[in-house]
């Protein structure tokens, strides 16, 4: 039998000896060092997007449902109110251990930051991000949201996304005019997608779209191509967003979150990029901006080898193709930058070479979560020039998106 | 406040004991860095609050024993435990780990903390630099 105290119990059962809490959070102080090397390199002399940041709209359900058109799903999704927050009925939601178990601690402390009434706290915190970072734009895009390409009920990715693209426009980015967003298309119905093009296109904020990546519908099936077409007229941005999926049957036996987030934000980047250049995606609509977001860079090396070997011997199965795929890969696409791959140099410096980064690479943080960057990773390498850190950091950025110089 | 021994080392006061409660953080200046100077168990310790990745207050982060894989003599997996004598500080950052014992990192030795030997006279805590 144990004599053991329940204080006792719980320091033997988890050791953290000490939290390193002090009292409440503040953004502005979390990111006090970020601000110092923002001063010492000068960020205010030149402009700097941030390609993908992120909010946490999860906090904001309740406002976001009731724009839900249909009232049978409004209804069952409002009803969770009723639940004693113990489910989010409509929802189809993965585990969160971003947080490394709490180590990594904005994550808990995140409700604790007091922001003013008079502003949206999603918008005052994107603005405190971007003061501290030394940000022009911060692009945002949800973070629960990137989960629903996965939702086993299509239907509810076309209401809840228009409900969370209505509430944005509506009542977050017309606060701040530095605070973009790519809306989000719900690409498991082609029509919803042609319909959010033609609502959201020129609302508050808007710099382009979004699908996410965590869904098994394929990129070059027939029915997108008036989605590429009505982009492509507009002459705004496609952003495929990563993101993972922990109950893929590849990944189920895998068994720490580190394994299925370092494959699993890649693997269905690697397939839609891969469907998209062999099926010629940008020779059919060549003017079609793509951005690959929050895959890092290791992959496309990889994929520009693998691709290339294979359709010298098979150009008979990618009819479209006027040159090889790694030459799509590096001048038809984008990328974002984060998470940089940045633990061996050499590699890193060939990669962005194969990318063409000095007018393809965008600078990302995807700040708040676990894995952000600052524009330091990329102002601090020491291979690249003043010019090519300057378009990567800003300027690729403004040629790409609808933004106005700061 | 700083004081200049007699073979030229210097050193700053961070405070008095009684200022170092367990678990509690106090943040000084030292030739314009912050060094987060706290007392864990029986001593004190002091860190540039700069994490050697991409420079995360580190100083700020949890305390936490070092996560071990338990395996048996032919190497099957039996359970992942706390150790019992490794101690790590987090970055609240991105989560990077280094010995609280050293500064070195958990995930590449040849990657520190800057870290300060410090002293204790006459109830007052000094970090030496």
């Amino acid at each position: 039998m144990s004599t053991s105290t329940p204080s006792e119990l719980l320091q033997s059962m988890v050791q953290v000896l000490n939290s390193g809490e002090r009292e409440g959070f503040d953004t502005r102080k979390h990111l006090e060092n970020a601000r110092r090397q923002a001063e010492e390199r000068n960020y205010s002399g030149f402009v700097i997007v941030d390609a993908d940041a992120h909010h946490y709209e999860g906090e904001s359900w309740t406002d976001i449902y009731r724009y839900i058109e249909d009232p049978v799903l409004r209804h069952r999704a409002l009803a969770s109110d009723h639940s004693g927050g113990r489910g989010r009925p409509i929802h189809f939601e993965e585990p969160g251990r971003q947080s490394v178990a709490g180590r990594v601690r904005r994550y808990e402390l995140y409700d604790r930051e007091v922001t003013p009434k008079d502003v949206h706290r999603d918008a005052e915190l994107s603005r405190r991000q971007r003061e501290s970072i030394g940000l022009d734009y911060q692009i945002v895009f949800p973070t629960a949201m990137l989960e629903l390409g996965m939702h086993p009920d299509p239907f509810v990715e076309v209401q809840l996304s228009w409900a969370y693209s209505r509430w944005l426009v509506e009542n977050v980015t017309p606060h701040d005019p530095h605070m973009k967003t790519m809306i989000y298309l719900p690409f498991s119905d082609p029509e919803a997608s042609l319909r959010a093009i033609e609502e959201f296109s020129d609302k508050p904020g808007v710099v382009g779209f979004t699908v996410t990546t965590t869904r098994y519908q394929t990129v070059h099936q027939n029915k997108y191509m008036p989605v590429y077409a009505a982009l492509q007229e507009r002459n705004l941005p496609l952003g495929f967003h990563a993101s993972f999926y922990q109950r893929e049957r590849l990944f189920e036996g895998m068994s720490q979150f580190l394994s299925v987030h370092a494959l699993g934000f890649v693997f269905p980047t690697v397939v839609h990029a891969t469907n998209m250049v062999i099926n010629g995606i940008p020779e059919r609509f060549p003017n079609l901006k793509v951005i690959w977001i929050e895959s890092g860079l290791a992959w496309v090396p990889f994929l520009m080898q693998r691709l290339d070997n294979e359709y010298m011997m098979r150009t008979s199965e990618a009819p479209l193709l006027k040159k090889k795929p790694s030459e799509y890969l590096r001048e038809n696409f984008y990328y974002a930058t984060q998470p940089l791959e940045m633990d061996n140099m050499e590699a890193l410096e060939l990669t962005l070479n194969m990318i063409n980064a000095e007018t393809q690479l965008l600078f990302a943080s995807d700040y708040p979560h676990w894995d952000f960057n600052l524009p330091s990773t990329i102002y601090d390498l020491p291979f690249l020039s003043e010019k090519a850190k300057r378009r990567i950091l800003g300027e690729n950025a403004m040629g790409v998106y609808p933004l106005e110089q700061a | 406040m700083t004081t200049d021994a007699l073979q030229g080392q210097r050193e700053w006061l961070a405070g008095e004991v009684a200022e170092f409660e367990d678990g509690g953080r106090k943040t000084i200046q030292i030739a314009g860095d912050d060094v987060v100077v706290f007392r864990f168990r029986d001593r004190y310790c002091a860190v540039k609050n700069v994490c050697p990745h991409m420079g995360g207050p580190v100083g700020d982060g949890m305390i936490i024993s070092r996560v071990e894989a338990v395996l048996t003599e032919d190497q099957r997996f039996v359970c992942e435990r706390f150790s019992e004598d490794e101690i790590h500080l987090v970055c609240p950052w991105h989560g990077w780990e280094f010995q609280l014992e050293g500064g070195e990192c958990a995930g590449d030795p040849r990657i520190r903390l800057r870290m300060f030997d410090t002293e204790v006279r006459e109830g007052q805590v000094y970090v030496i630099a």
